[in-house]
C-alpha cells in the first residue's frame, strides 16, 4: 500500500476551489443586490469591487472577472469583501464573495477564516462540508500547519459530514504531497474505520486515484520505450 | 381596400353576360320624397344624385346638374339617370343618409336620420397627415376633402345604407375603406400613385374608341373618342392586366397587356387589338374539362358542375353539365385559378375532397377528375307557427362541410340540402325569424345515402315587436355616439342570445324586443386602425347596466357609459439623437406574464391587449439602457402615441440601474410602492448586460480566447439576386408563427407589405414582428433571420428565382390519393402532434399538392401518415424550375421502395450507431438482404438525396440517416458522391472550429467507411487547401485518425511538418513524450493546419492520459476533450468534443 503513495501524481484539486464561484453562476439570475448598491460602491477600486461581485462571471468583459481584477486591487479589497460577506443584504452573494477572498493570503483573511471555520463547525446540519473544505483549502495556502492542525483535531473531535470533509481532505492531500507522514496518516485512519458506507468510498476512491494516476504516468513517458518495446517485439 | 366586393362581381357578371351593358341602361327621371321618421315631408334639404359606380373614386366636386333642394313637399327629381342605379345623399342640419335607389317608381321615399359619422384620418407612408384629399362615398358622391390634419369626416352614415369610401388626390394612389361596427374612427395610408394612361389601337392601327377597359378583370374604364383611355393613380409597382373587349363591333375585337406601373412620368400604353371570337361568350380564356365518377364504383356520374374564383365558394356558378359518360367542358374560364365542386342529379352524392381546385396558369385544364361518393341528403319544409309554408328564408345546418352553402326554402317553403359527407353524423337544422329567434331540429346520425325526407322546421309565433328605445350618455349626461351596445340574455341559453344596437350620433338608438329575459348590457366604441383591422375599446357601463326586457311592450332605457376607456398603448423608440431604434417592448405583468408588442410598418408598437392587473411596459434594446415605464405617468393608455428614448449603454459605474430604468429613486420606499419592483429588481443584471457593448468572447481549444471587438448591430438588410444585383422593391410578410413553414406556404391575404429601396438597402426591422419573409416578385419567399451584427452593420439577403414543386400522391392503386398530409420534414420522424403544426397542406381531389414560390435548392416534405403510409421525399429544386413529382403510397409490407425502407428506418428509432462511426449494422444486414435491383434503387434514391446534408439546419436526423444508410450500402460511387458534398459543405464563418459534431466531420467520417486509405489523398488535399474554411480542414484532419492507418499518419506527418514555423506553431523537438506528441498533435490538428492563426504554442495547461495498450489516449485542453490513437510515432487526433460549459 505505501509503495503506491510514493507513486502518486498531483491530482487537481482545483474543482473544489472553483466550486462556489460555479455553482453560483447557475444561480445569478435569482441574486438581487441591495437597492442602490451602485450608488454606495466602496471607492478605490476599478473596477469596482462590488460590480464585480455582482456581475462576475457571466459573461462580460474579462475584465470584470474577480480573479481579474484581484491584483488591480491589491490587498485593500479584502476588507471590503469581508464586509460583503458578512452584510446580510449580500447574503445570495456569499460564495462568489469568497471566491474574491480566496485569491489574496494576508492576515486579515487568515483571522476572517478562523472566524468562518469555527462557525462553520458549530453548524451541526452541515449541510455544506464543501465550505469547511474550502476554508481548510485557503488556510494550508496561508498556513499549512495551522490547516494540518485543523485536520488532526477534526479527525479526532468531528462526526458525521464533518468527518468524512476531514478524512477526504487528508486522502487528497496524500495524493498530492506524496508525503509518507501524510500517507500514513490516512493509512491510520483507514484502518481505523469501521467497516462500512465511509470506508467502502474511500477506498473506492483512493483505488480510482491510483488508476488515474497510472495512466497518466505513461502519458510523460518518452515515446522511444514503446517504440523500442514494439520494434523488439517485432523482431 | 382596392378588394373586388361580391356585390361588384355580380355586377361585372352580370355586365359580361350582356351583349352590352350600354343597352341595357335606361336613362330617366328620378324622382324622390325626403321624410323625416315619422314620415313627414322634411322640404328644403339639399339632395345629390348620381349614377352609382364604385369602379374608381371620383375626382371631380359635383355638378350643378347633380344637385338640388328639396321642395314644400320633400319632393325633389333629376333627370339623365340611370334608371335603378341611383345614388343619392340628403342633407338636412344634423338629418341625412346615404340611399341606393334601385326601383323605378317616382316619388322614391327617402327617410332620413341622424346616423353616424366617422373621422376619417388620411396619412402618407411616412404618418404625416395628407390635405385636399377627395372622399367619396362609393367613389361617386364627394362629401368633403381632409383638412390640414388630414381629417374628413363621414356624416349620416347608417341612414339608408352605408358606403364604402373612396380617397384620392393627385399623385397617391387612391384607397377605399369600409365601415362595419361603425367605427369612431378610421386610419387610411395614401401610398405614392401614378396615372396610366394609354391608347386602344385597332387591328389596322387606329384607334379605337367607346371600348371598355378592365383593370385586373375588375374595374373597367373606357376609351374616348380618340381611342384614349386613363386609370387613376395606383400604386407604384402594382402590376396590371389591360383588357380591352369590344363585342359590339362587327367584327367583334379584343386586346390585352400587362402592365407595372413605375415612377412617374409613365409611358402611355398601347392596347393592340385584334379579331375576336364571334361572341362575348367565347371571347377568352382557359378550358377546362374534365369528368365526374363515382369514387366507390368508378362509374360516370350525372351532375351539375359550380366553379368559383375563390376557396369560398360563395358565388359559385352553375358553369356545365356532364354527359352521360360524366364529361364535362367548360370554357372561357378566366383567373389563374378556380375550384369546382359537382352537384349530382342523385342527391346523396357529395364531392370527395369538398372543392376541387383548378390551376389554369397553363390556359387550359384538361382531365380534372371529380369524384363523388355515397353520402346523405336532408329535405323538409319551414313553416310558420301556424303551419303556412314560409318561402325565401335561410335553413343553416351544421356541421357545414368543407365550404360554405345557402340553403334557402323555395316559394312553397321547401328546401333540399344534398351532398352531404357526414355519414354517421348528426346534423343540426335551424332557421331564424327577423327577431333573430331561432328554431333547431337535430337529425340523425345519417346513414350512407340515407335522404332524410319531410323534416319540418316550424317558425316562433309571429309577434308585433316591441321596441327597446334609448340614449347612451357619458357620466356628464353627453349623449355618446357610435356606441355598440350588446344585451346579453341572462339564465338558459335560447335564441336570440343577445340584442344589438348602435348609438347614433345624437346618443340615441332602438333595437326590437325580441324576447323576455333580464339582460346585462356591454358597451364598445370601434376604432379602426387598418382596413383590415379595428380595435373594439370597451366602455364600463354605470347605468343601465342590468335590466328586464319584456317581450310586446316597448321600453326606454338610459346607458351611462364611462368614457376614458380606450386602452390602447402607442409608442415609438429612438435613441438620443432621435434615430428609430429596433427595441424590443413587452408588458410585464406578472413574474410569467410577459406580453410581445408588436410594431407595425411605421415602426410604431402598439398594443389593445393590456392586461387588467398592474403591469408595466418594458422596452430594451442591445447596447441601449433598458426603459421601464409604468402606465398613467410614463404613458397614457388611451393611444397617445409616447416616444421613448433610449440612452445608449452601457450604465456607468454608481448609476442605479433601478434608477436609470424606472425613473425612480432608488430607495426601499420606492421600490415597495412600485408594482411589479420584484421582477424589475431580478431583471436589473440582464438590462446591465444588455447595455454592455458586448465583446464577442469565444474559445479555442489551445486556450486562448478570441475577442472580436464589438461589431455595429444590424441595421440594414442589402436584398440582392443570386448575381449580386440590387433588389429595388420586396415584398415583406411579418410572421408569428414558424418561418420555415410560412416560407413553404402563400402568405396570408392582407399580410404583405410592399416595401422600395432604390439601393435595395432596407432599414430594420422590415415588418412588424420578430421573423419575417421577404420575397419580390419572381422570387422565392425566403425567412430572414437577422444576424446579430456584422462589420457594417449591413447583412445581405439573396432572393434567388422562385421555384414550384407539384407534388401527385397516388394510392396504392395508383388512383389519386386525395387529403393526404404533406408536412414538414420533422414529420416522418415524430409525426403529426394535436396542433398538426408540422402539416403544410393536404392533397387534394386530384392527389395535388403544390407549393409556389418556394426557394430552390435540397427540401425534404413528409407525405402521408405515420407509421402508415408516409414516405418522405428529398428533391433537389433548381432555381426557376416547376418540378413535379409523384409520391407512390404503398404497402409497407415486403416494399422494395427505397423512400418507403428510409421510413421504416425512421420509424424504427435505432439507437444511433456508436461514435464516431455512422455506420449501423442492422441497416446493413437489410440493405444486403434486399434484391440486387432493390439495392441499386436504394443507392440512386440515396445519391440524389445527399444534396439535403448541405442544408444548414434540417430540424431532423434525416442527415444521420442518410449518412448511415450511404455507410451501410458500402457503394464507392456513394462514396464519391460524398466527397462532393463534403466540398460543398458550408463552413462556420466564425472560425471558431466545430470539432466532431460537425456535419463536414460526420461525412468525412462516411468517406473515410466507405474509401478507407483510398480516401488518405482527398482529405491531404483537402487539408491543405486553404481556400477551405477551417472547419472541413479540421475534418479532413480528423479523418486521418479515423483512418488510423500508416498511410493516414504518414499524410498528416507531412501536413504537420509543414506547419512547423507556421504562426502558432508549436517548435519542433528532437525527443518527445506521449504527452508532449499528443499536444503538438491537437495544436496541429485543431489550429495550425486549418488555418487558425496566433495560436500560442507551449506553456498551456494540458491533461493527458494513454491507455494501457499505448494505442489510443485523451488530452484536455481547455475544456476540449480530445481523443487521439497512436500509429507508431504519430497520435492523430480522431475526435475533438467541447467539454460541458462549467
Amino acid at each position: 500500500m505505501r509503495g503506491l503513495w510514493y507513486s502518486a501524481v498531483v491530482v487537481a484539486f482545483a474543482g473544489i476551489l472553483c466550486a462556489p464561484p460555479c455553482a453560483a453562476d447557475y444561480r445569478e439570475e435569482t441574486l438581487v443586490p441591495p437597492i442602490g448598491w451602485e450608488k454606495q460602491v466602496s471607492p478605490g477600486f476599478e473596477p469596482p469591487v462590488e460590480y464585480t461581485v455582482v456581475y462576475a462571471g457571466a459573461g462580460l468583459e474579462p475584465s470584470l472577472t474577480i480573479k481579474d481584477c484581484a491584483p488591480k486591487w491589491g490587498p485593500d479589497a479584502v476588507r471590503v469583501l469581508i464586509e460583503l460577506y458578512r452584510n446580510p443584504e449580500w447574503a445570495g452573494f456569499q460564495e462568489r464573495i469568497l471566491s474574491g477572498i480566496v485569491l489574496f493570503s494576508t492576515p486579515e483573511v487568515k483571522t476572517f477564516l478562523e472566524e468562518e471555520y469555527a462557525q462553520e463547525l458549530k453548524k451541526t446540519d452541515a449541510k455544506k462540508p464543501a465550505q469547511l473544505m474550502v476554508f481548510l483549502s485557503l488556510m494550508r495556502k496561508i498556513d499549512p500547519d495551522r490547516a494540518k492542525q485543523w485536520v488532526d483535531e477534526g479527525l479526532k473531535d468531528s462526526t458525521g459530514p464533518h468527518f468524512q470533509t476531514f478524512v477526504f481532505d487528508l486522502r487528497d492531500r496524500a495524493f498530492q504531497t506524496h508525503n509518507p507522514d501524510v500517507q500514513a496518516q490516512l493509512t491510520q485512519v483507514l484502518n481505523s474505520l469501521p467497516e462500512g458506507e465511509l470506508r467502502k468510498a474511500l477506498l473506492a476512491s483512493i483505488e480510482a486515484m491510483m488508476a488515474n494516476q497510472r495512466t497518466e504516468q505513461r502519458t510523460n513517458e518518452p515515446m522511444r520505450v514503446i517504440l523500442e518495446k514494439e520494434k523488439g517485439i517485432s523482431r | 381596400m382596392k378588394r373586388f366586393h361580391a356585390f361588384g362581381l355580380v355586377v361585372l357578371l352580370a355586365l359580361l353576360a350582356l351583349p352590352s351593358a350600354e343597352a341595357q341602361q335606361e336613362l330617366g327621371k328620378v324622382s324622390v320624397v325626403v321624410q323625416d321618421e315619422a314620415g313627414k315631408p322634411v322640404p328644403n334639404a339639399t339632395v345629390q344624385c348620381v349614377n352609382w359606380d364604385n369602379s374608381f373614386p371620383r375626382t371631380e366636386p359635383l355638378t350643378p346638374r347633380e344637385q338640388s333642394t328639396s321642395d314644400d313637399g320633400g319632393r325633389a327629381s333629376f333627370d339623365g339617370v340611370t334608371l335603378g342605379q341611383a345614388f343619392v345623399r340628403v342633407i338636412s342640419g344634423d338629418l341625412g343618409g346615404w340611399f341606393r335607389v334601385q326601383e323605378r317608381k317616382p316619388d322614391f321615399p327617402l327617410v332620413i336620420g341622424v346616423g353616424h359619422s366617422t373621422q376619417v384620418i388620411v396619412r402618407d407612408e411616412s404618418g404625416q397627415p395628407v390635405e385636399d384629399v377627395l372622399a367619396s362615398a362609393d367613389g361617386c358622391i364627394p362629401f368633403g376633402k381632409t383638412d390640414k390634419d388630414g381629417v374628413v369626416t363621414v356624416r349620416n352614415h347608417g341612414i339608408g345604407y352605408t358606403p364604402e369610401l373612396y380617397f384620392w388626390k393627385a399623385g397617391y394612389a387612391w384607397e377605399s375603406v369600409n365601415l362595419p361596427f361603425n367605427p369612431e374612427k378610421v386610419f387610411v395610408t395614401l401610398k405614392p400613385g401614378v396615372v396610366l394612361e394609354g391608347l386602344v389601337l385597332g387591328p389596322d392601327g387606329q384607334p379605337v374608341p367607346d371600348v371598355d377597359i378592365s383593370w385586373n378583370s375588375q374595374r373597367s374604364v373606357r376609351s374616348d373618342a380618340k381611342g384614349a383611355f386613363r386609370f387613376p393613380e395606383s400604386a407604384i409597382g402594382s402590376k396590371a392586366t389591360l383588357y380591352a373587349g369590344a363585342w359590339n363591333r362587327q367584327p367583334p375585337l379584343n386586346g390585352e397587356v400587362t402592365v407595372t406601373l413605375t415612377a412617374p412620368p409613365m409611358e402611355k400604353v398601347t392596347i393592340a387589338m385584334n379579331l375576336a371570337p364571334t361572341a362575348p361568350e367565347q371571347r377568352r380564356g382557359a378550358t377546362i374539362r374534365g369528368r365526374v365518377l363515382n369514387a366507390d364504383t368508378d362509374k360516370p356520374v350525372r351532375a351539375t358542375i359550380l366553379l368559383e374564383h375563390s376557396p369560398a365558394f360563395e358565388w359559385p356558378k352553375k358553369e356545365a353539365v356532364t354527359d352521360e359518360t360524366g364529361q364535362f367542358t367548360i370554357e372561357h374560364v378566366e383567373g389563374d385559378r378556380v375550384w369546382l365542386c359537382a352537384s349530382a342529379a342523385q342527391p346523396t352524392l357529395y364531392t370527395v375532397g369538398g372543392l376541387v381546385e383548378v390551376d389554369l396558369a397553363k390556359n387550359t385544364a384538361a382531365d380534372v377528375t371529380i369524384r363523388m361518393s355515397e353520402g346523405c341528403a336532408l329535405r323538409g319544409r319551414v313553416l310558420t307557427a301556424e303551419g303556412t309554408p314560409v318561402p325565401s328564408v335561410q335553413v343553416m345546418f351544421r356541421p357545414m362541410g368543407p365550404y360554405y352553402r345557402a340553403i334557402w326554402t323555395s316559394p312553397e317553403g321547401r328546401f333540399e340540402i344534398p351532398g352531404l359527407d357526414g355519414v354517421g353524423l348528426s346534423y343540426s337544422l335551424s332557421v331564424s325569424d327577423p327577431l333573430q329567434r331561432e328554431t333547431t331540429l337535430e337529425v340523425g346520425p345519417m346513414a350512407k345515402g340515407d335522404i332524410r325526407s319531410e323534416l319540418e322546421l316550424r317558425m316562433p309565433k309571429a309577434v308585433q315587436p316591441a321596441t327597446l328605445r334609448g340614449a347612451v350618455v357619458d357620466a356628464d349626461g353627453k349623449p355618446m355616439a357610435n356606441v355598440n351596445l350588446y344585451f346579453h340574455f341572462q339564465g338558459p341559453p335560447a335564441e336570440p342570445s343577445v340584442l344589438s344596437a348602435s348609438s347614433d350620433d345624437l346618443g340615441a338608438f332602438s333595437v326590437p324586443i325580441a324576447r323576455s329575459g333580464r339582460v346585462n348590457t356591454s358597451a364598445h366604441k370601434v376604432i379602426q386602425t387598418t382596413p383590415s383591422q379595428h380595435d373594439s375599446i370597451d366602455c364600463p357601463v354605470a347605468e343601465g347596466g342590468v335590466f328586464e326586457l319584456t317581450e310586446g311592450i316597448n321600453q326606454e332605457v338610459r346607458i351611462v357609459v364611462h368614457t376614458a376607456t380606450r386602452r390602447l398603448i402607442e409608442c415609438g423608440v429612438v435613441d438620443e439623437s432621435g434615430q428609430t431604434v429596433r427595441a424590443e417592448v413587452h408588458i410585464l405583468h406578472g413574474q410569467h406574464s410577459d406580453d410581445y408588442v408588436s410594431r407595425d410598418g411605421e415602426g410604431i408598437y402598439r398594443s389593445t391587449q393590456i392586461p387588467k392587473e398592474a403591469y408595466v411596459l418594458e422596452v430594451t434594446a442591445p447596447q441601449y439602457q433598458a426603459r421601464i415605464l409604468f402606465p398613467g405617468t410614463d404613458f397614457q393608455e388611451d393611444g397617445t402615441k409616447t416616444v421613448v428614448t433610449l440612452k445608449k449603454g452601457p450604465f456607468a459605474y454608481g448609476v442605479s440601474v433601478w434608477e436609470a430604468v424606472t425613473g425612480r429613486p432608488a430607495t426601499k420606499e420606492a421600490v415597495a410602492s412600485t408594482p411589479l419592483a420584484e421582477l424589475i429588481r431580478k431583471r436589473e443584471l440582464q438590462y446591465f448586460r444588455a447595455a454592455l457593448a458586448k465583446p464577442v468572447v469565444s474559445s479555442v481549444p489551445d486556450g486562448r480566447s478570441v475577442v472580436t471587438p464589438s461589431l455595429p448591430a444590424i441595421s440594414k438588410v442589402r436584398v440582392v439576386d443570386a448575381k449580386g444585383k440590387a433588389i429595388t422593391r420586396i415584398l415583406v410578410e411579418s410572421l408569428y408563427v414558424d418561418q420555415k413553414k410560412a416560407a413553404l406556404l402563400p402568405p396570408e391575404s392582407g399580410a404583405v407589405q410592399p416595401i422600395t429601396a432604390s439601393d435595395g438597402l432596407y432599414p430594420v426591422p422590415l415588418g412588424s414582428s420578430p421573423g419575417c419573409i421577404v420575397s419580390a416578385p419572381g422570387f422565392a419567399r425566403v425567412p430572414l433571420e437577422l444576424l446579430p451584427s456584422s462589420p457594417d452593420g449591413v447583412q445581405t439577403l439573396v432572393l434567388e428565382e422562385s421555384t414550384t414543386l407539384e407534388l401527385t400522391v397516388k394510392r396504392v392503386d395508383g388512383k389519386p390519393a386525395a387529403g393526404i398530409p404533406v408536412s414538414l420534414p420533422q414529420a416522418a420522424w415524430y409525426g403529426l402532434d394535436n396542433t398538426m403544426s408540422a402539416m403544410l397542406m393536404r392533397t387534394d381531389a386530384q392527389g395535388l399538392a403544390r407549393f409556389t414560390d418556394i426557394a430552390p435548392g435540397p427540401r425534404i416534405f413528409s407525405v402521408g401518415e405515420f407509421k402508415t403510409d408516409m414516405q418522405a421525399i428529398m428533391p433537389v429544386l433548381k432555381p426557376g424550375e416547376a418540378r413535379k413529382v409523384t409520391v407512390q403510397l404503398e404497402e409497407r409490407q415486403r416494399s422494395h421502395n427505397p423512400l418507403v425502407l428510409l421510413q421504416i428506418w425512421r420509424e424504427a428509432e435505432r439507437p444511433q450507431p456508436k461514435y464516431p462511426s455512422q455506420k449501423d449494422d442492422v441497416w446493413e444486414a437489410e440493405i444486403r438482404a434486399l434484391p440486387k435491383d432493390s439495392q441499386a434503387a436504394l443507392i440512386k434514391t440515396v445519391q440524389e438525396s445527399l444534396p439535403i446534408l448541405t442544408i444548414p439546419r434540417p430540424e431532423t436526423r434525416d442527415p444521420a440517416l442518410l449518412l448511415g444508410v450511404a455507410s451501410a450500402l458500402g457503394n464507392r460511387a456513394v462514396a464519391k458522391d460524398l466527397e462532393g458534398i463534403f466540398l460543398q459543405l458550408p463552413d462556420d464563418a466564425t472560425g471558431i472550429p466545430l470539432l466532431s459534431n460537425s456535419r463536414a466531420s460526420q461525412v468525412a467520417t462516411v468517406i473515410t467507411e466507405l474509401q478507407g486509405d483510398a480516401s488518405v489523398p482527398f482529405f491531404e488535399k483537402c487539408a491543405q487547401d486553404d481556400k477551405r474554411g477551417p472547419n472541413s480542414r479540421l475534418a479532413a484532419l480528423l479523418a486521418f485518425g479515423q483512418l488510423h492507418s500508416g498511410k493516414s499518419a504518414e499524410a498528416f506527418a507531412r501536413l504537420r511538418d509543414a506547419a512547423y514555423g507556421k504562426p502558432g506553431a508549436p517548435a519542433k523537438k528532437e525527443t518527445y513524450t506521449h504527452a508532449e506528441r499528443m499536444a503538438e498533435s491537437a495544436i496541429m490538428t485543431l489550429c495550425v493546419i486549418p488555418g487558425l492563426s496566433g495560436v500560442a504554442g507551449s506553456g498551456m495547461p494540458t491533461n493527458a492520459t494513454v491507455n494501457e495498450d499505448y494505442a489510443t489516449g485523451t488530452l484536455w485542453m481547455n475544456n476540449v476533450e480530445i481523443q487521439l490513437c497512436r500509429v507508431g510515432a504519430e497520435w492523430l487526433v480522431s475526435e475533438a468534443h467541447q467539454g460541458p460549459v462549467p
